[in-house]
């Protein structure tokens, strides 16, 4: 296949069916887009020419109209999460299915780490390089997702891979690489200003200042920029062949990517081997094959490193380290806690005592973190055609993933008790196979109609086995974690999760003379997780394509409309086996020396769990003016998942907290909508395409009216997202502030925190119950995490004479950032570095500020959730930017190419943002849909400088 | 439709059906059904217990600050909304630290529940098996007496859940229905329970001296008499012959601690740091009050154990601080202070020899030789001179004034302010910024629960 220069941004559709894609995959079959008559979205491959990515997601991001992807980390190949309109579910996931060459995947971060690694999560579908992807297609409405039945709720993604063609045998070799920078910094306070906050902190605390001559540290030790290389390199070699014979076509490729992170010694390496073969083996049977082989190493950054885990990770501390300590001290011995440091700059006391603090650069030394992954992932399928009109297809899939990953965290991070190393690794296997039987039925009804039937039966199960090792305590440190021996407090732990899902499912479409279309799909699933109960997800659908009318023919004007209607379900069964069951847990208690172990039941069983249904309701239409020129799409969709899975708090009396149910509804609706423009066609060629969504999310209702606040605690702060109707999922919760109280305010009037000793320069908080204390009764909603509309724009211009040029925004509008990194950075206690912000409209007599607080020395954390940390998360950004030119035919054969292209791209170019954090473009907790928008310790994201070939021979 | 299913295609397709393939076999998990299959189970089922008292739990945690706070021994001094609350007599039933102790004894108790249920379905001896449930429902009987007396009437949860299908949602028993199971889980405890347990676990013995409290509690002093004799005379408990010795790690294992929290450097309680100064490595958060202070006479050895008021600086010069409570503080074996793997004695010899007191003086209207005899055990070896024979009245208060210094900060002053009835004037007198009324004699029903479960009615003034 040759990469064409005529770059086509990847379109929803309903527009695509106006520019030459002829074929879209719905699942199970390939159609011509016209005759379908749900809601999709499609890209083609060409799409990656302007700005190559290393991973699968990060290649779409923004280019699929109702597809919202999230890059949770900088780390590379760090975790994606991914929303299809909207957030479905609270405990099941909410990551889409991805069916890839026809074998149905999660891809789900859980599963595939063993959790040794506490860094950013390497993405689980960083095995598959993007160079091979041929096209995908997202189903985003019932009728196009019921047919995945109980995976199909959060939407599903089809991708295949390229095949070989019956153009003559080709060789293409793609090769691009670059360099990358961190997005962005911090303003921090330098050593001198630090020096000088710390003591007017002191001061104002009633201490005597802790430095004669501030201005002696002058610049001090820039901890971001020690942290973060200045530039990191990013490289990928894919060498590909494919060709046909009459009975054999084949593709053939192999992929290095090799890229390092941005914070040593973060990097990724992948080798791919990928092979598809089509067979035809007489007129009658034919065998396709998806081959993939792909081994992947990565090293991470520890964020908080296992034995303490309170502690920042990396790029945390180098926010909050002082910059008064050095890299290394007097001794040459690298810096490692986070002390105060007398006039000569000697240490001489600990900061912070609650959370233990380590220098960034120190955690990079002397914290290693590797997982290694190779993924085998082959499926089978086989075409027999009975009759001329009626096919039966056999699938055989298997994907084995063996995964590892270790970590050791040395002494030298312990300088309490240097011996006390920790090391850990983990092996986890998971091995999902897939079976499938399918029966594919066309036949001519009357004179214009086509009746399409397909039925199917599949079987699929999952296999996950773990194994953990660790230990503490090394007397020798040089075998690292490949010999956990050396340790003592040795644990070991090992675990398997079987499941296993049974389908039925059939669609049939009718359409007439191709301009009614009529689509029924149904599908019926039962699995393990839910006790083997099974549900049935209906859908129905109609489109018109009016065009088609006798009507339209004389309106020249407009060259194409085609009105989509569609109702139906989908599900969502993603939960871990065993859910459903009463488990018994083993717990060791050391009374006076003996250990003491016994089981007891830690969940409920609950045997009535359903799989989740979503139901949704789509309207759409497409229209397309001027031959094409100018093409627009609409899409309204309003879903319902009325049956959602929840852990609900139980009655005390059960002995159980929580219990997992089908606890609450959740609504979702809003708008696709995708305008084109062939802007200029005219020797130069210009499109231009804007894809946008508009989004609401909301729970309609939790059973017993309960609102729960959860959150994972981070920094000491708990119960800072609240789930309860009314609200979206993500909402953060906490107090509001009041601005500063002011001298000469009256303190016994302001309401305080009970205890608290409030002055003049303290911040204030809104007693919203008006109750005259500061308590748990005055948190509100103070957030929400999920943007209402987003937003990509495509340009595409080629000129006749080989150039092209492309350049690409993005953007998420309408949501908040929780941005804890500001509880310390913002927090003015002399415990840590602070943003310069801060510090220039922190609260002073002489500059009476209303939005920062005094600095104020305190050792015990005053950390409370508020708005002050929250942050409009806004942004509108150009994504990626590249130019490139494709030799003449005449000059590339005479190098005995058939093509030739040469480019630049760069990604992440320029942001616009009100956002005080690196960058808006985050998720802490990266797939958790009900802590989604938190910015914490975060690896931050880079921008990409590249430069490619590619040719064909 | 599932049946349909299976019969037209499973049936078919495979040998065995769809049914059997999507049953769930979860080979590195054990479920209930699987479980008391080996009469190993059943010590297994009783050990798991333990893990309620480790220092994690409420007695390792919550058990000693409330009734430190909630009484004239402590006060707060933080910012958690819910302890200052508790020392500030203004909790309502939003109250973390009151949610806790419901959750975590329910917790408890379903456990137990899970050991008794069963126990009976293992192969063993019937003396085998009674011994084991005798251990469980001696715990039981723990967690249901300390919830009585936190909360009055409770739900009386007597099954073991396991599923979601069970019946959660009941009503409160009435107080005399909750102490009926006490006294019979403790009466069983008592006859089945090992005079030989090992230690750290209760024997026949502990059980006898646990009910006397209970039916002291009840003002039941004649079924409690014979019990704390019986326990007294048995001379399996005795004084260590040094007040401050009770508080060594060394004697975690002791004559005088007839139950205590199992602490460990694995698990520690927080004890220590809450109530130490920053220079220990403590926080300062619960501090004792004047009033606390001053109850310790000026010759009783218990007061150098109980509070410190000057710390030794590296250079050996002393510095004055504020009283900090230090009885948990192990100078020697944690010089530094901090997390402590010092046990915390709930029930402690010396606490029954002064139930046994409490016992014979409103048996007899007044305290006679015997009732003197114990009392004067506790005494003498704080070094405080010994009582001559006083009314019933001001033996009541000796009593408890004696109580208060010898158990202070051990998780028994809001209970005996409660069982005297001098709740409201004792605080008041002690911290008079407090708004302690008598509805303070019992915790609320914490609000949550009563939103989960409607049957449940709130205690008055909350």
């Amino acid at each position: 296949m040759i990469i064409c220069a005529h770059v086509l941004p990847a379109l929803s559709q309903q527009v695509v069916d106006t520019v030459h894609i002829d074929q879209v995959d719905v699942g199970y079959e390939l159609l011509d887009p016209r005759s379908w008559s749900g809601a999709i979205s499609t890209a083609n491959a060409s799409y990656r020419s302007s700005s190559p990515s290393s991973q699968i997601l990060g290649s779409f991001q923004g280019r699929l109209s109702g597809v919202n992807i999230t890059q949770s980390s900088g780390q590379p190949a760090g975790e994606f999460v991914t929303r299809i309109r909207g957030v479905h579910s609270i405990a099941a996931g909410n990551e889409p299915l991805y069916v890839i060459d026809g074998f149905p995947l999660y891809s789900d971060n859980f599963l595939a780490s063993s959790g040794v690694v506490s860094g950013p999560q390497i993405d689980a579908l960083s095995a598959f390089s993007p160079d091979d992807i041929a096209s995908i297609t997202v189903l985003k409405d019932a009728a196009s997702k019921a047919i995945y039945g109980a995976r199909g709720a959060n939407g599903v993604i089809v991708i295949n891979t390229k095949k070989g063609s019956l153009s003559s045998p080709a060789i293409e070799l793609n090769i691009y690489g670059g360099i990358q920078q961190s997005i962005g910094k911090y303003h921090l306070l330098n050593g001198s200003d630090f020096a000088e906050y710390l003591n007017e902190a002191r001061t104002n605390a009633g201490l005597t200042p802790q430095y004669t001559d501030p201005q002696a540290f002058g610049e001090g030790t820039n901890w971001q920029e020690e942290t973060f290389r200045s530039s990191a390199s990013i490289q990928n070699y894919q060498l590909r062949f494919t060709g046909a014979t009459e009975t054999l076509r084949y593709m053939i490729s192999g992929t290095y990517t090799d890229q390092q992170g941005i914070v040593s010694p973060s990097r990724f390496q992948r080798f791919n081997i990928q092979a598809n073969l089509q067979a035809k083996i007489n007129d009658r049977l034919s065998l396709t094959n998806s081959f993939k082989l792909s081994h992947t190493e990565g090293s991470t950054v520890p964020s908080g490193v296992s034995s303490l885990e309170a502690s920042p990770g990396v790029s945390g501390a180098s926010f909050i380290f002082s910059p008064l300590l050095s890299v290394k001290g007097q001794d040459n011995n690298y810096t490692i806690e986070n002390h105060v440091v007398d006039n000569d700059g000697q240490p001489i006391n600990e900061l912070q005592t609650k959370y233990p603090l380590l220098s960034p650069v120190a955690q990079s030394k002397f914290a290693q973190s590797d997982v290694q992954n190779t993924r085998f992932f082959n499926n089978l399928s086989l075409d027999y055609s009975i009759l001329d009109n009626l096919h039966f297809g056999i699938s055989l899939g298997i994907d084995a993933q063996f995964n590892e990953e270790a970590l050791f965290a040395s002494g030298a991070l312990n300088p309490d008790s240097p011996g006390n190393a920790f090391g850990a690794s983990a092996k986890l296997q998971n091995f999902n196979w897939f079976n499938e039987y399918t029966l594919r039925y066309e036949s001519r009804i009357g004179k214009n109609g086509i009746l399409n039937g397909l039925g199917g039966f599949s079987l699929q199960g999952y296999t996950s086995e773990l194994l953990v090792g660790q230990s503490q305590g090394f007397e020798n440190e040089s075998l690292g974690y490949y010999n956990l021996r050396v340790g003592q407090n040795k644990s070991i732990n090992s675990n398997l999760l079987e499941s296993q899902l049974v389908s039925f499912f059939t669609r049939w479409r009718y359409s007439i003379n191709d301009k009614y279309n009529f689509t029924l799909t149904g599908r019926a699933d039962g699995a393990s997780q839910f006790n083997g109960n099974y549900s049935f997800y209906p859908a129905a659908s109609f489109g018109w394509n009016m065009s088609r009318e006798d009507f339209m023919t004389d309106v020249h004007a407009i060259s194409n409309v085609f009105v989509r209607i569609s109702y139906g379900s989908s599900g969502n069964s993603n939960i871990l086996p065993y859910s459903s069951l009463s488990l018994l847990r083993q717990f060791e208690t050391n009374v006076n020396g003996t250990s003491v172990k016994g089981f007891r039941p830690v969940t409920l069983q609950n045997s009535d769990l359903e799989m989740e249904k979503t139901n949704e309701f789509n309207i759409g239409a497409s229209f397309s003016f001027l031959k094409n020129r100018l093409a627009f799409s609409l899409d309204y969709f309003n879903q319902k998942t009325s049956n959602a899975l929840m852990f609900l708090p139980q009655a005390g009396t059960s002995g159980f907290e929580f219990a997992l149910e089908n606890g609450a509804s959740i609504k979702n609706n809003g708008l696709d909508f995708t305008i084109y423009a062939l802007a200029i066609d005219h020797n130069t060629r210009w499109d231009i395409a804007l894809d946008a969504a508009v989004h609401n999310n909301n729970i309609d209702a939790i059973e017993g009216n309960l609102s729960i606040t959860t959150g994972t605690p981070l920094r000491g702060i708990e119960a800072w997202s609240l789930l309860s109707a009314g609200n979206g999922i993500g909402t953060f919760y906490g107090y509001e502030t009041d601005g500063i109280v002011q001298s000469g305010d009256d303190l016994n009037a302001i309401p305080k925190f009970a205890g608290e000793d409030l002055q003049p320069g303290n911040r204030k908080y809104k007693d919203r119950n008006g109750d005259g204390i500061i308590d748990n009764k005055d948190k509100t909603v103070i957030g929400s995490a999920l943007p209402k509309f987003t937003l990509g724009l495509h340009n595409s211009i080629t000129f006749k004479f080989g150039m092209d040029f492309n350049f690409f925004f993005q953007g998420a509008f309408g949501h908040e950032i929780a941005n804890f990194n500001l509880i310390e950075i913002e927090n003015l206690n002399g415990q840590s570095n602070i943003t310069q912000e801060a510090y220039d409209g922190r609260w002073t007599k002489e500059n009476a500020s209303n939005s920062y607080p005094k600095a104020l020395y305190s050792d015990t954390p005053n950390r409370i959730f508020s708005d002050a940390i929250i942050e409009d998360g806004t942004y509108f950004r150009l994504k990626s930017l590249s130019l490139g030119y494709t030799f003449t035919e005449s000059f590339s054969n005479k190098l005995y190419m058939s093509n030739l292209r040469v480019y630049i791209s760069a990604t992440n170019v320029l942001t616009l943002t009100r956002y005080k954090g690196i960058d808006p473009d985050v998720s802490h907790f990266g797939q958790n849909a009900v802590e989604a928008g938190v910015d914490f310790d975060n690896y931050p994201n880079s921008k990409q400088f590249l430069a490619g070939i590619q040719i064909s021979f | 439709m599932r049946t349909y299913l299976n019969i037209v295609f499973c049936t078919i397709l495979f040998t065995g059906g769809c049914n059997s393939f999507l049953e769930e076999d979860p080979r590195s998990f054990i479920t209930p059904d699987d479980f008391f299959m080996n009469p190993s189970d059943a010590q297994s089922a009783v050990d798991a217990i333990y893990s309620h008292l480790d220092g994690s739990s409420i007695y390792a945690n919550t058990h000693w600050q409330l009734q430190a706070l909630m009484s004239d021994n402590g006060y707060a001094n933080n910012l958690d909304p819910d302890l200052q609350q508790l020392s500030d007599f203004t909790l309502d039933a939003d109250n973390g630290v009151v949610l806790d102790i419901w959750m975590q004894l329910y917790t408890a108790i379903n456990t137990t529940n899970f050991a008794i249920e069963n126990i009976p379905n293992v192969l063993l001896s019937d003396s085998e098996k009674n011994v084991l449930i005798a251990e469980a429902r001696y715990f039981r009987a723990m967690f249901y007496f300390d919830l009585a007396r936190y909360f009055g009437g409770v739900p009386l949860m007597t099954t073991a859940n396991t599923s979601i299908n069970q019946e959660f949602n009941i009503e409160r028993s009435h107080i005399d229905s909750v102490y009926a199971l006490i006294i019979d889980d403790l009466d069983f405890a008592q006859i089945n329970l090992s005079e030989f347990a090992s230690y750290g676990r209760p024997t026949n013995l502990v059980a006898s001296g646990l009910l006397a409290k209970v039916h002291t509690e009840r003002k039941d002093y004649l079924k409690a008499f014979p019990l704390s004799r019986g326990v007294i005379l048995s001379e399996a408990f005795s004084l260590l012959d040094n007040y401050e010795d009770v508080f060594k790690i060394n004697n975690n294992v002791s004559l005088e601690i007839l139950f205590s929290i199992p602490l460990s450097t694995e698990s520690p309680g927080p004890v220590n740091t809450r109530s130490l100064p920053t220079a220990l490595n403590g926080r300062s958060l619960d501090l004792p009050t004047a009033s606390l202070y001053r109850a310790f006479s000026m010759n009783d050895s218990r007061k150098a154990v109980s509070i410190i008021t000057t710390i030794i600086n590296p250079d050996s010069s002393a510095t004055e601080i504020e009283p900090h409570i230090s009885k948990f503080w192990d100078k020697s074996a944690e010089p530094n202070g901090g997390p402590t793997a010092n046990n915390l004695p709930i029930l402690r010899f010396s606490d029954l020899l002064l139930t046994h007191a409490e016992i014979v003086n409103e048996l007899n209207n007044g305290p006679n030789s015997e009732a003197l005899y114990v009392i004067n055990l506790v005494r003498v070896r704080a070094g405080l001179p010994a009582f001559g024979s006083m009314s019933q009245t001001a033996f009541r208060s000796a009593l408890l004034e004696e109580r208060r210094v010898e158990l202070a900060w051990e998780g028994y002053r809001w209970f005996d302010l409660r069982r005297f009835d001098v709740l409201v004037d004792a605080v008041r007198q002690a911290k008079p910024s407090a708004s302690v009324e008598a509805f303070h004699n019992l915790l609320p029903i914490p609000s949550v629960e009563i939103a989960k479960n409607p049957l449940l009615n709130q205690n008055p003034g909350y």
